[in-house]
């Protein structure tokens, strides 16, 4: 049988392997033996990863024109109610089989470090039942070829994320982390609702390549309505401004599960999402600035706040904010091939950052404040070279991965300069620039701080500092390998690559009604030249000036926050600008007294006062009324019958006359 | 065709194979029975083991000749179902007529019988029934209401009634040594013969007006108008009272109380399914074209069903009664769909109103045999678990149970993301479509009233303390029990979550009956 | 003469009717059930239905009512064993109902045999054929168009016989 025939058969198994570890580990689990539990819970997405390489591979035989139209596979017709027609349908084209690889691939790999680092937990089936749903979840989001599976996948990955984030619910702090992912996220949810409803009225389907079809006649007013809707549930999902405040408290959950779910593949589904409708917003600029400004802003904004933070955790999560933005970037210049591509090569040096940080704080016995490590490398030395490794990558040196991806959504930015909006390509470019040299610098800060240097911590936590046991490590060596060499899918034409991953995905983009204007060749090298040096430049410089200020110079960063201006600006920062104090102030508490009044008006006087008990009164009485005609005589029976069927027929004998 | 030939046999072999069964069943019992009975008579041979031991292989063997029976007109309906050349033909000089839509109305009884056989695997042994005649009236009914499903003229409709009927009141008396059993089943009798006797003359006056008996022959324009009208008056009697709308509903709280659980869920379910597919049936090939004149009549029935039927629930404190009241509220929802099909007249107007009535009475059986059979899971030696206050704190003790029983509450309530829901959804929103808004509004409160007594069983299970300590012990091997249950709680929220293709069966369907 | 003959049978059948409602003595009222029994068989004879009319005669006034008398003379009920009477307004309320019914019924009857509607009905309405009643008729009807009709109602009798002897006799496991 072709390959392509037995992947479409097969492509079930991707979401239902997960699926069915998730059912029986959360059904039986408590019961099974450990190594039974590990068995089930790897086995789900290991072959999810097979089908879907499979599925990646029969996709690049298909040629590369009818690649777009993808291996399309109907499960099941789920919803048909009137006009509204819904199938459960999978679709591997290039885009999804990107994302599957991705998904599978670091899924995988983070449920096999599962192994060691929740070892000790009670909770451990539990953990893997839900890391095994959140696997199904995310992998309905990517193969779903209509809205609404999407949005199914993706309420269900949040739902995962809010039980992972709050795996650990007996300490209440961390359960309101999970509370507030949770509603945080409901607010983006509402926006892309509203914009499922919207496209569904305008289009009259759900299905990708139908609303790709219809997306050129709708008016302007109505496309930017729907693409701005859209980019409001991706804000939520992607912890993008004004949205992202979840994002960094969500790293109360396992370690793993920052990796996997917040760092790697679910906070990525809002950029997954806004390229899966490039055709949306191809054809609505105004959207596409807005994303573009977005994007480019939080990028710089959570690096600032990265500069300054001392939890290990909460500078990768501000780092992963940030870089997401990057993302967003891109696809707001309509590079979405490099957005992608950054989205990929992102997974993997994140997820190797995230990983690290957790054999980090494994070996501190829990601690993850970075002011009392210091010194560790040559303890845990293959943790320390691979965190160098995704340091490297993410501060964007070549050949590492990040470089690639991160010059190439630069440059496009860039080149967009030639186009309308000068002036705000301009600034944004500069502002990658900026967050670029920030990203260097915390980074290199953090590598400083947690493993050069002398040890900050107590003789008894540094005497316990031991390396991670193999399952561990070797998962670290993996994506460290990854973040070496997966920016080499991307290597562009001017560094003597042919950039594979914009040719492959090239048909799956929509592209604007007039193409921007054409720059001329040669000018379009020498910019690129300057913008691959440049960025360069910037990622060195922010590597050595964090060495040097962390190593070297250690008494300036005191200096400096203590200064006047300096100390002021940096309690700002340090406080991230305060935002999550601004939103209680400004949203939550008047939305608490307004609900307090609303309760005491509405719900106290009229609802229970009056309806409900009212209501609730009169119905008890003509309760009993009718309970008393039941009184278990045949004879009234009957007589009710007889006057029924008297009051029946006269109604008969009168239409008679009609 | 009009004699026994080949193809006409075939097209009644689903009822052959349960009548066969029947009788099978009975020769099976007297067999066992004979064998119990010997060693009894040989003296000192008689040991109480024995007799055990016999009464245990038949509680076990019964059932499954039952399940087989039904299995095997499963069978035999599939292959109607893929004779595409069958679909909508007549046998029996038109008496009978094979069509999807028959198919499926008979599938959905076929299922209850078979759940109903499979959950009295040690139920019925505990409730010391007779087997024999237990089992082998189930089939009898069975096969009633397959024959009035499948009925193309007035008579089948009436034999098929009462072969269901007879059947259904003495089961409702199986367990003899209750009294109320046997007094609920003669009120029954007794009101079910005064309705029959009304359906029939009903059917004396449509003959009279029209000419004739069969099915589609009677919507040429009446003869006699008179007579027509009071004809009709009076097939809808005796037809509501079957389906059990109000005010015609009086026996089925006596009865399905009385009755042991699993013949409540059998009668509710079976009963109600085949009177509605015959009454659909009966509608829409012979009366629709007058019924703009006389769609206030289901409309009335409707709204005093859908009130009634609910308001009287809330004052229920046994559950079994509850479930009765609730079942008419159903009928209620049911009578809207119905109502929603009229006084449109011949158009695609009909095709949603009549494919959600069928997937209706899909979800319905589900929902309902499953909360019976927790009544029956609960019970002890010969009673039913049927106090509502009894159930408080069943979620601690049994979990499972409590789950399940929590997913048929709220499926009965119309909650998402249970089958119940889509259900009523779907019918409201064709009674809107054809524009019985305050038909659908007054269904929507109906629904929202019965929110209160079905939550307040979850309620109970949930967030009350048990009463005494060893309430929820039960006696004896459950299996067939817990598979009815997993059964009908998975297939309601597969019905809820992935309502499609079923759908899209109903429609196939029903467009073959317009 | 034969509407001199329709109007014994009917003032039989309907008086004898009331009778088997009024009186008090169970066994008159069976003996007044027999004879309304043979006013509908008369009636059925004079339209030309001489099989029905036989019918009735051997099922009902025949087998059901010896079978009503058995039952009456084995329960043996005294005078204070059957009941009291009604309240009055519930036997007046009955009474009422009784009549509207008799009205509601009588009207599409009345409104058939009068007017311009029983001109035009005469029109359309075919004559029913002479031999449509007669025994042979029947049968072949039966035993050709109506035979699975006819093979359910042994099916239906066969669950009568198994519901009524399994309430009748007695139970055998404990």
């Amino acid at each position: 049988m072709e390959l392509k025939e037995l992947v479409t058969r097969f492509i079930w198994l991707i979401p239902a392997a997960p699926l069915a570890g998730f059912i029986i580990n959360g059904l039986w689990g408590r019961r099974f033996s450990k190594n039974f539990v590990t068995l089930i819970g790897c086995l789900g997405p290991f072959i999810a990863l097979l089908v879907s390489i499979a599925g990646f591979r029969a996709l690049s035989m298909i040629a590369p024109a009818e690649r777009a139209d993808g291996i399309v596979y109907t499960l099941y017709n789920w919803i048909s109610a009137g006009s509204l027609h819904v199938d459960i349908q999978f679709i591997i084209d290039p885009l999804s089989s990107i994302m599957l690889l991705v998904v599978t691939g670091v899924g995988f790999l983070i449920h096999l470090y599962s192994i060691g680092y929740m070892g000790h937990d009670k909770g451990y089936s539990r953990y893997f039942a839900f890391l095994n749903l959140f696997m199904f979840a995310m992998l309905i989001l990517v193969l779903a070829n209509n809205l609404l599976m999407m949005f199914i996948g993706w309420e269900g990955v949040g739902l995962c994320s809010y039980l992972l984030i709050g795996f650990w619910f007996e300490d209440n702090e961390k359960a309101s982390a999970g509370k507030k992912a949770f509603i945080v996220n409901r607010i983006g949810d509402f926006g892309f609702i509203l914009a499922i409803f919207l496209i569904f009225t305008s289009c009259g389907t759900l299905t990708f390549s139908g609303i790709s079809e219809q997306a050129k006649t709708l008016a302007p007013g109505v496309l930017t309505a729907i693409a701005i809707l859209l980019f409001v549930g991706a804000t939520g999902k992607s912890a993008q401004i004004p949205l992202y405040v979840w994002l960094p408290d969500a790293m109360a959950g396992p370690t793993p599960v920052s990796a996997l779910i917040h760092a790697a593949t679910m906070v990525t589904a809002g950029v997954y999402m806004v390229g899966r409708m490039s055709a949306i917003y191809v054809n609505s600029p105004e959207a596409l600035i807005i994303v573009s400004i977005i994007g480019g802003l939080t990028a710089l904004y959570a690096a600032t706040i990265g500069l300054v933070q001392n939890d290990i955790k909460k500078v990768l999560a501000y780092s992963t904010i940030s870089q997401l933005g990057y993302m967003f970037l891109g696809m707001g210049v309509m590079a979405f091939s490099a957005g992608i591509f950054h989205l990929v090569t992102h997974a993997f040096f994140k997820a190797l950052l995230f990983l690290c940080a957790g054999s980090v704080i494994h070996a501190m016995s829990g601690e993850q404040d970075m002011r009392k490590m210091g010194g560790l490398w040559r303890k845990i030395p293959v943790t320390f070279a691979c965190f160098v490794i995704g340091a490297i990558a993410i501060a964007g040196v070549p050949p590492f991965a990040g470089f690639f991806s991160k010059d190439e959504i630069l440059w496009k930015t860039l080149e967009r300069y030639e186009t309308t909006h000068a002036g705000l390509y301009a600034v944004l470019w500069v502002i990658g620039l900026l967050s670029a040299l920030m990203t260097a610098f915390y980074m290199f800060r953090l590598i400083a701080m947690t493993f050069f240097g002398a040890p900050r911590a107590n003789e008894e936590i540094m005497h316990h500092v031991h390396e991670s046991p193999f399952s561990m490590t070797s998962v670290l060596v993996t994506l460290a390998i990854l973040s070496l060499i997966g920016g080499f899918i991307g290597v562009p034409h001017l560094l003597g690559g042919h950039n594979w991953i914009e040719g492959y995905l090239e048909p799956v983009w929509a592209h604007p009604e007039s193409a921007g204007a054409v720059t001329t060749e040669a000018a379009n090298h020498s910019m690129e030249i300057i913008n691959i040096i440049v960025s360069v430049l910037a990622g060195l410089a922010g590597i050595l000036g964090a060495l040097l200020i962390y190593t070297k110079f250690t008494a300036l960063p005191a200096k400096l926050t203590e200064s006047n201006s300096g100390k002021f600006v940096h309690r700002i920062v340090y406080n991230k600008y305060y935002i999550d104090e601004i939103y209680n102030a400004l949203v939550i508490q008047p939305i608490k007294y307004l609900s307090a009044l609303l309760w005491l008006i509405f719900d106290m006087a009229i609802i229970d006062g009056g309806l409900v008990d009212l209501s609730a009164t009169l119905i008890a009485v003509f309760s009993q009324l009718s309970r008393r005609i039941q009184n278990g005589i045949v004879n009234n029976y009957a007589m009710l019958i007889f006057i029924g069927a008297i009051l029946m027929l006269c109604f008969f004998v009168a239409q008679m006359a009609a | 065709m009009n004699g026994f030939d080949f193809a006409s046999i075939m097209a009644i072999s689903p009822e052959i194979a349960l009548l066969l069964t029947a009788i099978a069943v009975i020769t099976a019992d007297i067999c066992i029975g004979k064998a119990g009975r010997k060693c009894c008579t040989a003296g000192a041979a008689c040991k109480p083991e024995e007799t055990a031991s016999s009464t245990e292989i038949s509680s076990i063997v019964m059932p499954f000749i039952c399940m087989t029976g039904i299995a095997i007109s499963w069978y035999f309906m599939y292959n109607l179902w893929n004779l595409h050349a069958v679909n909508g033909a007549k046998y029996f000089s038109n008496a009978i007529v094979v069509d999807k839509f028959g198919l499926i109305a008979g599938f959905v009884v076929t299922v209850a019988a078979f759940l109903t056989a499979l959950s009295s695997t040690g139920y019925a042994k505990r409730m010391k029934i007779d087997f024999g005649e237990y089992y082998g009236l189930i089939m009898l009914a069975s096969a009633g209401m397959m024959f009035l499903i499948k009925g193309n003229n007035l008579i089948m409709l009436f034999l098929g009634i009462e072969l269901t009927s007879l059947s259904v009141y003495a089961l409702t008396a199986i367990s003899k040594h209750r009294e109320e059993s046997t007094e609920a089943a003669m009120k029954y009798f007794i009101l079910g013969a005064f309705s029959s006797a009304i359906l029939l003359f009903g059917m004396a006056f449509m003959y009279g007006a029209t000419g004739s008996i069969e099915f589609g022959q009677m919507n040429a324009v009446p003869t006699n108008r008179f007579l027509y009208f009071i004809g009709i008056g009076m097939m809808l009697l005796g037809l509501a009272f079957k389906i059990g709308a109000v005010p015609f509903h009086m026996w089925a709280p006596d009865a399905y109380q009385a009755a042991p659980s699993a013949i409540s869920s059998f009668m509710a379910v079976g009963v109600k399914t085949a009177s509605f597919a015959a009454l659909l049936r009966l509608l829409f090939t012979s009366l629709i074209h007058t019924s703009h004149m006389w769609y206030q009549v289901p409309w009335m029935l409707a709204v005093l069903t859908v009130l009634l039927g609910n308001l009287t629930a809330i004052s229920q404190t046994n559950i079994k009664r509850m479930l009765a009241y609730s079942s008419i509220a159903h009928t209620g929802y049911i009578l809207i769909g119905v109502t929603a099909c009229m006084g449109v007249g011949y158009s695609t107007g009909l095709t949603a109103p009549m494919s959600s009535i069928l997937f209706y009475l899909a979800v319905y059986a589900l929902m309902n045999i499953g909360a019976f059979a927790i009544t029956m899971h609960l019970g002890r030696e010969d009673k039913d678990f049927d106090e509502i206050s009894g159930y408080a704190g069943l979620a601690h003790k049994k979990p499972l149970l409590a789950l399940a029983m929590a997913i048929f509450m709220f499926s009965l309530a119309g909650i998402p993301p249970m089958g119940g829901f889509m259900a009523k959804f779907y019918i409201f929103r064709s009674a809107i479509q054809n524009g019985y808004i305050w038909l659908a509004i007054i269904g929507i409160i109906g629904s929202i009233i019965s929110v209160y007594y079905y939550l307040r069983i979850v309620v109970l299970m949930y967030m009350k303390p048990a009463q005494t300590e060893e309430q929820f012990e039960s006696d004896q091997s459950q299996w067939g029990l817990h598979f009815t249950l997993f059964a009908t709680a998975a297939g309601l929220l597969i019905l809820g979550l992935l309502p499609g293709d079923f759908v899209q069966y109903a429609i196939v369907a029903v467009k073959e009956l317009l | 003469m034969t509407d001199t003959i329709f109007m014994v049978f009917a003032v039989m059948s309907i008086a004898s009717a009331i009778a088997v409602v009024t009186w008090r003595n169970p066994v008159h009222c069976v003996l007044a059930l027999i004879a309304s029994f043979a006013g509908v068989a008369g009636l059925f004879y004079l339209l030309s239905a001489p099989f029905i009319a036989v019918m009735q005669i051997i099922i009902y006034a025949g087998a059901i009512i010896v079978l009503f008398l058995f039952v009456i003379m084995l329960l043996n009920l005294k005078k204070n064993e059957m009941g009291g009477d009604a309240p009055v307004q519930d036997r007046l309320f009955t009474v009422f109902l009784c009549v509207i019914t008799v009205i509601i019924l009588s009207i599409p009857v009345v409104a058939t045999f009068t007017g311009t509607f029983y001109d035009q009905y005469k029109k359309t309405f075919p004559k029913p054929d002479a031999n449509l009643g007669i025994t042979e008729t029947i049968g072949q009807e039966i035993f050709s168009a109506h035979a699975l009709a006819f093979e359910l109602i042994s099916i239906l009798i066969i669950a009568a016989l198994i519901g009524a002897i399994y309430l009748a006799k007695k139970r055998q496991r404990g």
